[in-house]
């Protein structure tokens, strides 16, 4: 048995709500879980806002030590570095589970997934990158911000169940336990970086290369949309799933917050597919979700006197500086 | 035709020297100089091949990311040979210990042959643990061994392309020389081999995973497997953490049967290293100052005054 999953915060349900619905209707063999970084008897939701799919709650999947991962992380850092202890809860408690497929809750799956599962039945790993050719302007993101952040994007990933997946999750888990955070310097991007080593260090790695995956804004420049029929289509083979990461329905002109290289002027070919989506996240009611804060996450102060603060600091840094022999921006 | 070949400065020619002298007798073996007069026969200048923004990427990079940043260049040009098939890089510091045939004869089904860094997940070791490999490369550079084909050409033509200007040891923005970009490699391009066997590119970075040992005349890997290559471009500096690897490896003796074969100590020897860049030696007072110094800062940002 196939279970798809995501992962979010209330403020993020009418997303998850959308991927339900586009799985529901495309792959309705498929059970999909929503795990839910959140408590829903401490946010009084009413009762007819609860999504009419499965919901698991964080505090219900057993992790140790879950309030030091609260009291370390932020909403980003937290809602993806519980990835692998849900996938882990799967495969341990959930007897039929062959594959689990993790989608970001910002995705809207088109087209069955039969050939994943097929895959799945040859490969223990399946992963997308994010540029499947290379990039070739500067502008933002490019090749640079990828090797920064993780070739594969963590949107997407299948296991199947195996002792390799099942070793590669343990791993993971210990990483994201403190080391889920952005931290570019030291080489740290939420759970996303650590997945380079999948095919490097496991066996059965399937790097999926079809067009019709993971679309999104980082993919932009080697992908063409258009609509037949009721049916989207890229380079002229289907698109599968698309990623509408980083695109806000208060800002519908922006494909995403994320990137500089194209506008809807530009890119007339991406506007059926992004004007559904604005549709479908106004029905699932994003308006009434959004406005919810993460139980797990403590607002974090403002500091006020922050100008008097770096005037009363700058001394010391000037001479961490001459220390460290190089300026500190 | 195979010809394997190296890239460095006059400076480090001795190394050079070395490799070459480890390699079987008949083998084509080049040398490409980035900088520095010297005359042998098997060394090829940089400014006998052609780089169209040469002078740019002198004027951009110091010597250790130009001669990282050459190394496409190089290997366009001695793969465009006449009777030239196969090209094999290794780094400069690097010795043979088995039969190159190991190498070329997987080039038979491979256009693009990389080495992982690291072969299973480390956990938290003395060198340090995975996540300073993933802004530095999940793919060792000092190795790449290449097939002549469209294929190879065009990872060639991208790989130089980035290298004229984004070769800087720059890891805050997605820069360490030739190498990071190496992760591209088997997404992007087809045929792309990566050889998982522990007895290829073995080096400093890789032996908290390994020990080395002896066999009658000849080097193991892990007891089971025959050393075929080890890079000592990580073990020419002495550190603390380096040595106590070295030591529990069992590699003490080969690392210093290398040194005294090259004549060089370990301090004059001019290569770069990424374990020094990543860990200076700091002297004790300067680490407690700055550890003072952060702590005064954090109390000054975060003092409680708010709403």
């Amino acid at each position: 048995m196939t279970l798809a999953f995501t992962i979010c915060s209330i403020n993020y349900l009418a997303q998850a709500r959308t991927l339900g619905d586009s799985l529901r209707r495309t792959n309705p063999h498929i059970r999909f879980v929503i795990g839910l970084v959140d408590r829903l008897d401490k946010a009084n939701l009413p009762a007819d806002k609860y999504p009419d799919y499965e919901l698991l709650e964080l505090h219900q999947i057993g992790i140790n030590k879950l309030d030091e991962m609260c009291a370390h992380y932020n909403i980003t850092e937290l809602n993806t570095a519980v990835k692998p202890y849900f996938i882990r809860y799967f495969f341990e408690h959930i007897s039929q589970v062959t594959n689990v497929v993790y989608f970001d809750p910002d995705i809207i799956v088109y087209q069955e997934l039969n050939g994943l599962e097929q895959q799945l039945q040859q490969s223990d790993f399946v992963l997308t990158p994010h540029l499947i050719t290379p990039l070739n302007d500067q502008k933002t993101p490019n090749e640079l911000h990828h090797l920064n952040t993780g070739v594969y994007n963590l949107g997407f990933i299948a296991l199947h169940k195996s002792p390799q997946t099942v070793a590669f999750v343990k791993w993971w888990e210990q990483k994201l336990f403190d080391e889920c955070k952005i931290d570019l310097c030291n080489g740290l991007f939420v759970d996303q970086h650590w997945a380079d080593f999948i095919p490097v260090f496991w066996e059965n790695t399937h790097v999926e290369k079809h067009f019709g995956y993971n679309a999104a804004y980082w993919n932009l420049h080697e992908r063409t949309f258009s609509e037949r029929a009721g049916t989207h289509f890229v380079n002229e083979m289907p698109v599968v799933f698309f990623h509408y990461s980083g695109y806000d329905p208060q800002k519908p002109l922006l494909i995403s917050k994320y990137q500089d290289r194209f506008d809807f002027l530009q890119r007339p070919d991406l506007q059926p597919l992004f004007l559904f989506y604005h549709q479908e996240l106004t029905r699932n009611q994003n308006e009434y979700y959004r406005q919810f804060a993460c139980y797990y996450i403590k607002k974090e102060p403002v500091y006020k006197y922050q100008r008097l603060r770096k005037w009363l600091r700058s001394p010391f840094v000037k001479l961490l500086e001459k220390l460290n022999g190089m300026p500190k921006s | 035709m195979t010809c394997v070949f190296t890239v460095c400065t006059a400076q480090q020619y001795p190394f050079a020297q070395q490799l070459g002298n480890s390699l079987p007798v008949g083998v084509l073996f080049k040398i490409g100089l980035v900088k520095g007069n010297l005359k042998a026969e098997n060394t090829v200048a940089v400014e006998e091949i052609v780089i169209p923004d040469f002078d740019q990427m002198q004027a951009r990079y110091n010597d250790d990311a130009l001669v990282a940043a050459c190394k496409p260049f190089f290997a366009h040009y001695f793969l465009s040979q006449p009777g030239v098939e196969q090209v094999i890089y290794f780094d400069v510091t690097t010795q043979l210990f088995g039969d190159l045939q190991l190498i070329t004869t997987q080039l038979a089904t491979a256009d693009i042959i990389l080495t992982p860094q690291l072969r299973w997940p480390m956990g938290k070791v003395t060198y340090g643990d995975e996540k300073q490999f993933l802004n530095t490369g999940l793919y060792n550079a000092g190795f790449v061994a290449l097939q002549k084909s469209q294929n190879t050409l065009a990872f060639l033509e991208w790989w130089q392309a980035r290298l004229t200007d984004r070769a800087f040891f720059d890891l805050c923005h997605g820069m360490y020389h030739d190498q990071l970009w190496l992760n591209f490699v088997p997404v992007y391009f087809e045929k792309v081999k990566v050889v998982k066997n522990e007895g290829w590119n073995v080096g400093l970075h890789n032996l908290h995973e390994r020990v080395i040992g002896t066999k009658g005349e000849n080097w193991w890997v892990n007891n089971q497997t025959p050393l075929l290559f080890f890079n000592f471009r990580e073990c020419l500096y002495q550190s603390k953490n380096g040595t106590d690897i070295l030591q529990k490896s069992g590699t003490n003796q080969l690392v210093n049967s290398y040194l005294k074969s090259i004549k060089l100590d370990k301090s004059s020897a001019p290569v770069f290293s990424l374990y020094q860049q990543l860990n200076p030696v700091v002297a004790a007072w300067k680490r407690w100052l700055k550890q003072k110094l952060l702590y005064i800062i954090e109390q000054i940002n975060y003092f409680p005054i708010y709403h």
